[in-house]
C-alpha cells in the first residue's frame, strides 16, 4: 500500500494544479478570500454572501432587480439590504429563493420582489434552485459543477486575452452607428432597442413572427465583448406588421398562485412585501407590447399582485415614473449611469417618504 | 450511495481501513458492518429484512444440510419460498401500488419510514430494498447447492450474512456462488501491491465506462425514449443505439467497479461480462452478458426445467420459458416479459436454423469461421439484441413498436443531425459547450470502444487490467492520466453527482 500511495498522489497532481487554478480563476468569490467576485451579481456569489451575513431586507428578481448599486439602496432608503436578484433568474427561482432567505434569517422583515409580464409567462418553469442550494452549501459540488467550471475557464481565457471580465455594466456608449440602420438610414430608437424588443418576441410570439436577429461581435469602450444587431430596420418593420393573432403569450397562473401565497406567508411572518413592476422602455410598449396586445395581461397581473395585499411599485404597466430612451441600456435594463440611480431614489427613497 | 458518488469516495477508504485494522478472527464481522452501513446509506428502512432474510435462509439451509429425505426437500422450499415469496411479494406490491390511490396516510407513513417515496407530483411508490433481486436469487442458489450437496452449508452465520450483504455486489451483483465466496471468507486475506493496483485500475476502467460513457449516452438516449413519438427515422435508430450502448456500458461498469472494490478488500468476484457485443450469436451473448444471472438461470431454471434432455420441443420450451423468467425478474411489466420471449424465440430460431445457415455458407463457398462471416454475424447479433433493448427501456409496448416501426420512416441524415444538435443543446444553452460536449461523447465513446477491443483481442482471459499493468510504463501513465481526465470530465459534465445522482441502471431491477 505505501507503493501505491505515491502513485495515486502523482496521478492527482495535474487535477490539484486544475483544483489550484479553479480557485484562483472562478469568478464568484466563493471561497470569499479574493476580497469581491468578478462576477457580483451572480446567484452564487449573492447567496453566499447573504448566507454568512444576511440584512433583514432583501431584493429579489432578475437582472432589472440584479444591478443596483447597493450603496446607494443604503443612502436612499436608510437601511442595508441584500441583493439576491440574478441575471436570468426565472420566477420560480426567485421564489424559492425568498423561501431560503427566510429560512435562513429568521428576523428577515422586508422584501422587494421584482415581478413582470415577462418572467410571469406561461411556460417558463425554469427552476434551478435544487442544485443552486446544493453548490452554495457544498463546496465540492461547487468545484465539480460542469457550469462554474465553464465559467471558470472562460474567465481565465478572457484575462489572457486582456478582455474586461466579470458583470457587464450596463453602461452605453453608443455610436452613430447604433442609431442608423442597415443601409444608413435613421432608425427611431437605438439598434439595440429595436435587437432587444425582437429578441422578447421568442417567448411572446408565435415562430416565424420575426425574421432571425443578425448580430456581428464588437469590444464596447469597457472592453467587454458584446454584439449588434446588423438587421434592425428588417426587424423593425415585421415588429410594425405583427398583430395580436401573433402573440403566443399567455399568464404562467401557477406562479401567480405562488405569488399569492408567498404574500400570505409573508403577511403571517411580518415580513413587508413589495412587489416592483420595473421599468420598461417606450420602444418596447411600441414594437412589442402594443402589436402584441398585451396591455390586458399585464393589467391583469398588476391587479392580481394589488388583491395580494401586499404593496405594489409600478413602473411597467401605469407607471409612477418615467425615463427617456437615453437613459436606458436596453429595453429592460436602466443604464447604470444615466438611469438606474434615478430609479434607485425613485424605488427606495419614496418609501421612506 | 452509488459506486460513482462523491459520498463513495469518502466511505470506501474509510471502508477499507476499518477491514484492514480489524483483528482477522473479526474481519469478517468488521465487513459485515461496512456492508450493512453501506445499505443503510440507501435503503435503511430495509436493512432488518435483509438481515432476517440472511438469518432465515442460513437457518433452514443449516438445519435442511442436517437432514435426508423429504424433510431435507421440504426445508429447501420454506428457504426457497422464504426468498423467492420476499422478491414477488415486494415487486408485486411495487407494481400493484405505483402510483395507486392508496389512504394517503398510509402513503405518508412509509414515506417518513423510508419505504415509500413520492413518485410523479403526488403519485407514490414502494422503495424496494436494494438488491433485492440480487441477494435472494444468491440465497436461492445457495440453497439448491446445498440440497443437491455440491458443498456443505456455511456454518457461521457472520459468514452467510456477509455472502448475502457484501457490499461491493449487493445492489447489482454479480449473483456469487457459495463455493465461489463462501471459502474465500473462510481463509485470511491480505492486500499485496499488484492486487492493489489491478484492483484500482478495474476500478478505474469501470468507472470510466459509466460516468464518462453510460452517463452522457443516456441524454441521447433519454431525449429520444422519453417523447418517442416526437422523432422518426434514423434519430428512433441512434436513440435505440444509444440505449444498447448506455445500458452495456453502465452494467459492465458496475461490475467492473464491484470486482476492482472487492479485490481491493482482499476479495475476488466472478466476472460478469465478456465483450458481449461481439459475440456471433445469441447463445453466445447470453454467455457473455450478465455472465453471473444467466449460468444461474441455467443452473436454477432451464436444467431443473429438463433442460436439453427431453428432446426438441420440450428443449425450446425450456428455452422459451427460461427467458421468460428473465424477462420477469428484470421488471413485473409486459414489455420486460415480450423482451425475454423476444431472447427465448432468437435462441430457439438460431437452433432451429443452424444446420439451414450452415449450408447456406457452403453454398456461398464461404468460412463460417471467417472474419467477414464472424464481422456479418457479431453484426446480425448486435442489431437483434438491440431491437429487444427496445421493449426493455420504453415505456410501453405501444411506444416500443412505434420506435421499431418509424425508424423507416422519413429517414433523413440531416434530420438525425439536427436532432443530435438540439439533445445536444438541452446539456448546455451554450453553442460552444453542447459542440464540446458532443466531440466528447464520441471520443469517449471511441475510448469505450477501443478498451473493449483490447480486452476482446488483446487481454488474455479478457482481464484488461492485467494487460494494461503490463504495458511499458510511459503508455501505461499516458493512458493512467487519459483515464483520470475523461472520468473527471464526465464527472462534471454530471455535475458531480450532486443535483442528479445517476444510478446504475441495473438498480432498478
Amino acid at each position: 500500500m505505501k507503493k501505491i500511495l505515491p502513485r495515486l498522489a502523482l496521478l492527482a497532481a495535474p487535477f490539484l494544479v486544475y483544483f489550484a487554478l479553479f480557485f484562483a480563476f472562478e469568478p464568484y468569490d466563493y471561497f470569499g478570500v479574493k476580497g469581491g467576485a468578478s462576477s457580483e451579481d451572480s446567484v452564487i456569489t449573492r447567496v453566499r454572501a447573504y448566507l454568512s451575513a444576511p440584512e433583514d431586507a432583501i431584493i429579489l428578481g432578475d437582472s432589472r432587480m440584479a444591478h443596483f448599486d447597493m450603496n446607494a439602496v443604503a443612502e436612499a432608503s436608510g437601511r442595508s439590504w441584500s441583493n439576491l436578484a440574478f441575471g436570468g433568474a426565472s420566477l420560480n427561482e426567485s421564489i424559492d429563493l425568498f423561501y431560503l432567505a427566510a429560512e435562513n434569517n429568521p428576523s428577515l422583515n422586508a422584501c422587494y420582489f421584482g415581478v413582470s409580464f415577462y418572467t410571469l409567462r406561461a411556460g417558463d418553469s425554469r427552476n434551478r434552485m435544487e442544485a443552486i442550494g446544493t453548490v452554495v452549501k457544498n463546496p465540492v459540488a461547487y468545484m465539480l459543477n460542469f457550469d462554474y467550471n465553464a465559467d471558470m475557464l472562460g474567465e481565465l481565457l478572457l484575462r489572457l486575452q486582456g478582455v474586461q471580465t466579470g458583470a457587464t455594466r450596463d453602461a452605453g456608449a453608443w455610436e452613430a452607428i447604433d442609431s442608423v440602420d442597415e443601409d444608413g438610414n435613421a432608425l427611431p430608437v437605438r439598434r439595440n432597442l429595436i435587437a432587444y424588443a425582437a429578441t422578447l418576441y421568442q417567448n411572446c410570439a408565435k415562430p416565424g413572427t420575426l425574421p432571425a436577429i443578425e448580430t456581428e461581435p464588437y469590444i464596447d469602450v469597457w472592453g467587454a465583448a458584446r454584439e449588434r444587431c446588423t438587421n434592425p430596420r428588417a426587424l423593425l418593420d415585421a415588429m410594425l406588421a405583427a398583430t395580436p393573432a401573433d402573440s403566443s403569450y399567455s399568464l404562467n397562473r401557477e406562479n401567480l398562485r405562488r405569488l399569492e401565497e408567498l404574500a400570505a406567508y409573508c403577511a403571517e411572518n411580518g415580513i413587508e412585501l413589495t412587489f416592483v413592476l420595473p421599468p420598461i422602455d417606450d420602444a418596447l410598449r411600441q414594437y412589442l407590447v402594443a402589436p402584441l396586445g398585451l396591455d390586458e395581461p399585464m393589467r391583469t397581473i398588476r391587479q392580481a399582485l394589488a388583491d395580494t395585499g401586499a404593496a405594489v411599485r409600478d413602473f411597467e404597466v401605469e407607471p409612477e415614473a418615467v425615463y427617456a430612451e437615453e437613459q436606458y441600456y436596453d429595453g429592460f435594463h436602466l443604464d447604470v449611469e444615466r438611469g438606474l440611480p434615478e430609479f434607485t431614489r425613485a424605488l427606495f427613497g419614496a418609501k421612506e417618504a | 450511495m452509488t459506486f460513482n458518488s462523491v459520498s463513495f469516495f469518502a466511505f470506501f477508504p474509510l471502508a477499507v481501513l476499518v477491514c484492514r485494522l480489524a483483528p482477522r478472527r473479526w474481519q469478517n464481522a468488521a465487513l459485515l458492518a461496512v456492508s450493512y452501513a453501506f445499505y443503510c446509506f440507501n435503503t435503511p428502512a430495509w436493512l432488518p429484512v435483509l438481515v432476517l432474510d440472511s438469518l432465515a435462509t442460513w437457518a433452514l439451509v443449516r438445519r435442511m444440510d442436517a437432514a435426508e429425505g423429504l424433510s431435507r426437500k421440504r426445508r429447501l422450499w420454506a428457504a426457497l419460498g422464504v426468498n423467492l415469496g420476499l422478491l414477488v411479494l415486494l415487486k408485486g406490491a411495487s407494481l400493484l401500488l405505483h402510483g395507486a390511490a392508496v389512504n394517503a396516510g398510509l402513503w405518508q407513513a412509509l414515506s417518513r419510514l423510508g419505504l415509500a417515496s413520492e413518485a410523479d407530483g403526488s403519485a407514490f411508490s414502494i422503495i424496494l430494498p436494494l438488491g433485492v433481486s440480487f441477494f435472494t436469487v444468491q440465497s436461492v442458489g445457495y440453497a439448491v447447492d446445498v440440497y443437491r450437496k455440491k458443498y456443505a452449508a456455511e456454518p457461521s452465520a457472520c459468514n452467510f450474512a456477509l455472502f448475502v450483504s457484501f457490499f461491493p455486489l449487493i445492489s447489482s451483483g454479480p449473483i456469487m456462488r457459495g463455493d465461489k465466496l463462501l471459502p474465500q471468507l473462510r481463509a485470511p486475506r491480505a492486500l499485496h501491491t499488484d492486487r492493489a493496483a489491478h484492483a484500482l485500475v478495474t476500478f478505474a476502467l469501470g468507472l470510466f465506462s459509466k460516468v464518462a460513457v453510460a452517463d452522457l449516452l443516456a441524454v441521447f438516449a433519454n431525449a429520444v425514449y422519453g417523447d418517442v413519438t416526437a422523432y422518426t427515422g434514423l434519430t428512433l435508430t441512434f436513440g435505440a443505439l444509444c440505449y444498447g450502448l448506455q445500458l452495456y456500458f453502465d452494467f459492465s461498469g458496475y461490475s467492473l467497479m464491484a470486482l476492482g472494490t472487492a479485490e481491493l478488500l482482499g476479495l475476488q468476484l466472478m466476472t460478469n461480462f465478456d465483450t458481449p457485443y461481439f459475440s456471433r450469436s445469441i447463445r453466445e451473448f447470453w454467455g457473455r452478458w450478465h455472465i453471473s444471472f444467466s449460468s444461474w438461470l441455467k443452473d436454477y431454471v432451464y436444467i431443473p426445467l429438463g433442460g436439453n434432455r427431453k428432446g426438441k420441443a420440450r428443449k425450446y420450451l425450456n428455452l422459451l420459458l427460461t427467458f421468460l423468467v428473465s424477462g420477469v425478474w428484470h421488471g413485473v411489466g409486459l414489455t420486460y416479459l415480450i423482451w425475454g420471449a423476444m431472447h427465448g424465440v432468437y435462441q430457439i430460431a438460431g437452433d432451429a436454423t443452424d444446420r439451414l445457415r450452415g449450408r447456406v455458407y457452403t453454398a456461398l463457398h464461404v468460412s463460417r469461421t471467417g472474419r467477414l462471416a464472424c464481422a456479418w454475424q457479431c453484426l446480425c447479433t448486435f442489431a437483434l439484441v438491440n431491437a429487444a433493448w427496445v421493449f426493455f427501456r420504453a415505456a410501453s409496448v405501444h411506444d416500443a413498436l412505434y420506435v421499431l416501426t418509424a425508424q423507416f420512416r422519413n429517414v433523413s441524415l440531416t434530420g438525425l443531425l439536427a436532432d443530435i444538435r438540439a439533445i445536444a443543446a438541452s446539456f448546455n444553452a451554450k453553442s460552444l459547450l453542447s459542440a464540446a460536449f458532443l466531440a466528447f461523447v464520441l471520443l469517449a465513446l471511441a475510448g469505450g470502444v477501443l478498451l473493449d477491443c483490447a480486452r476482446r483481442f488483446k487481454a488474455p482471459g479478457g482481464d484488461l487490467s492485467a494487460r494494461v499493468l503490463g504495458l511499458p510504463l510511459v503508455f501505461r501513465w499516458l493512458l493512467y492520466y487519459a483515464l483520470a481526465a475523461f472520468i473527471f470530465a464526465g464527472f462534471l459534465m454530471n455535475n458531480g453527482y450532486f443535483a442528479t445522482a445517476a444510478n446504475f441502471l441495473y438498480n432498478n431491477f
